[in-house]
């Protein structure tokens, strides 16, 4: 695997079960340097699995993304690393390991990580989260520009997480019609339909 | 509409591992949407995935 990073080689590996001091990290300058790698496990395990998950919409490719950044990561972080150095090197890591993701499932990039863009910092607490916001804008802007009826199936689907059975019921139309439904919405709010693509939102990727 | 695109968008809603298939630009492009409006939803790590992990790096 490589990655943009210099942070070195050789750290210490995590111990087995510490789980219990996982939360409580005080609140640590980028320039300051991680005590071990349980530190940097600890302090970062979180947020790249909230990234990922926000790259690639699911639990399990998420789980396995980000145990593949820390496999990765601990053949050639050094402990005397700066918490910034750790975190760019992760990232760079993450991106490498998202992009290898894509090839290997659909043939391209889907998504990315920008590295210049994107701050492990913003995937500490995702309620209340810059990133998290940003989110909600961005899905906001999105359903924004469809018609009620393609909004209401999405909105159904993606934010209240109805089942397709439960949406159609909702809509009051046959599951059917719901997937279809559901089909052509994504595709106008893909901008994949000429007379929407002008109304979806700029992406930031 | 039984399109690979559109299984691979029901099960990220299912949260379930979608299966790999050759996507063209515009399933790509539906793929992309669907993630970027499950974004909103709140993720975090399971304890027993952060034990696991943990337990896996320990033994490299």
């Amino acid at each position: 695997m490589s990655s943009d990073g210099e942070a070195g080689d050789g750290p210490e590996r995590p111990s087995a079960p510490a789980d219990d001091a996982r939360e409580a990290r005080p609140v640590q300058l980028p320039t300051a340097v991680y005590p071990g790698w349980d530190a940097i496990y600890d302090d970062n395990v979180t947020r790249l699995y909230r990234l990922m998950h926000s790259k690639v919409g699911n639990r399990p490719d998420a789980e396995d993304l980000t145990s593949q950044v820390f496999v990765a990561a601990l053949k050639s972080l050094r402990p005397t690393a700066t918490i910034g150095e750790v975190r760019a090197y992760l990232l760079a890591t993450a991106r490498t390991v998202l992009a290898g993701h894509w090839q290997r499932t659909l043939g391209r990039q889907v998504t990315l990580i920008d590295v210049d863009a994107t701050d492990l910092d913003g995937f500490t607490q995702p309620a209340s989260s810059q990133s998290s916001n940003k989110a909600v804008d961005h899905a906001t802007r999105i359903l924004a520009a469809l018609p009620e009826r393609h909004r209401r199936i999405l909105v159904l689907r993606f934010l209240h997480g109805y089942s397709i059975r439960e949406a159609a019921a909702e809509m009051d139309i046959t599951v059917t019609n719901a997937k279809v439904l559901q089909h052509r919405a994504l595709r106008k709010a893909a901008g994949l339909d000429p007379e929407w693509s002008e109304l979806r939102p700029a992406d930031s990727e | 509409m039984r399109s690979p695109a559109d299984r691979y968008v029901n099960r990220l809603l299912d949260d379930r591992r979608p299966h790999a298939f050759a996507a063209s630009a515009d399933d790509a492009g539906c793929i992309r949407a669907a993630i970027e409006l499950l974004d909103c939803r709140v993720a975090s790590p399971t304890d027993a995935f952060r034990s696991r992990l943990r337990r896996s790096l320990s033994r490299v």
